[in-house]
């Protein structure tokens, strides 16, 4: 099982490596999806199989469906190497602060609380204790929709002008 | 096996915010947020499983998933009226979105 963890990992790792730092960005989307292919193999050894389907039918799917819908919309045109700050002083920044933050998380051993109340199950915590949330993810829906039309208004009404115009 | 899922957790939100800090195309902007994101979730099952409250953590990473979803969504949008009006992905350039 270790073994496993290790090569879950180590993959996860390079992957979202290669997705941040390759040129092209059609290829960004398909390590983004690799990603999360290796996320939800994560989740679904740390224990929680249903929201490893989930995080693969959402992530790995959906997201990178309109990626590439996004990417052939815009055209899959070549990062360019300005940035705002210098690499080094990223690669330092996120090096220093982040490497501080695993070696606390690390060394001072994570907590095992075991909770006294028995654990509610998750349709019910889901759908009767956590009902604000439900709302708030309606509403994040509803402005999802709303971007999703925007996503595709502009390509839709541009092949309309094309067909009047022929 | 909870230490390399901490170096898991750690990597990716490192590489998602030096992505972040360096880029300057927004869809790779989106791409970075996405990283981070997959760091914060792992985060949160690991600690439903820790202090054994898996279905609580379990709701919240849902909730997650969804916030994260639509911000691509929006993003992706954003990028596509970008690209059409200033004629580069350059986030620099989305103050022009507004004249």
């Amino acid at each position: 099982m270790p073994l496993v963890y290790f090569l879950v990992v180590a993959a996860l790792i390079y992957s979202a490596h290669k997705a941040t730092r390759v040129k092209g960005l059609l290829n960004a989307a398909l390590w983004l999806a690799g990603t999360s292919c290796l996320t939800s193999i994560l989740v679904y050894i740390l224990g929680s199989p249903g929201l490893a389907v989930i995080e693969l039918s959402v992530g790995a799917g959906l997201v990178t469906v309109l990626f590439v819908f996004a990417i052939s919309i815009i055209g899959d045109e070549k990062i360019t190497s300005d940035v705002f700050v210098p690499h080094w002083l990223a690669i330092s920044i996120s090096v220093v602060s982040f490497g501080m933050l695993a070696y606390l998380l690390i060394a001072q051993h994570m907590p095992s609380v075991q909770s006294e109340t028995t654990s509610p199950i998750f349709s019910d915590l889901f759908w009767e204790g956590r009902k604000i949330d439900i709302y708030l993810q309606g509403a994040l829906f509803i402005s999802g929709i709303l971007g999703i039309l925007l996503l595709i208004a502009p390509a839709v009404s541009k092949r309309i002008k094309e067909g009047k115009n022929k | 096996m909870n230490t390399l899922v901490i170096i898991a957790i750690v990597s990716l939100i490192a590489i998602g915010f030096y992505c972040l800090i360096i880029t300057r195309n927004i869809l790779k902007i989106i791409v970075a947020l996405q990283v981070l994101v997959k760091g914060a979730m792992i985060a949160m099952i690991l600690a439903g499983k820790l202090t054994d409250q898996m279905e609580l953590a379990q709701s919240m990473a849902i909730t997650i998933i969804v916030a994260d979803t639509i911000v691509a969504v929006i993003g992706l949008a954003m990028s596509i009226q970008l690209r059409e009006k200033t004629g580069t992905c350059d986030i620099h350039s989305i103050s022009k979105l507004k004249r």
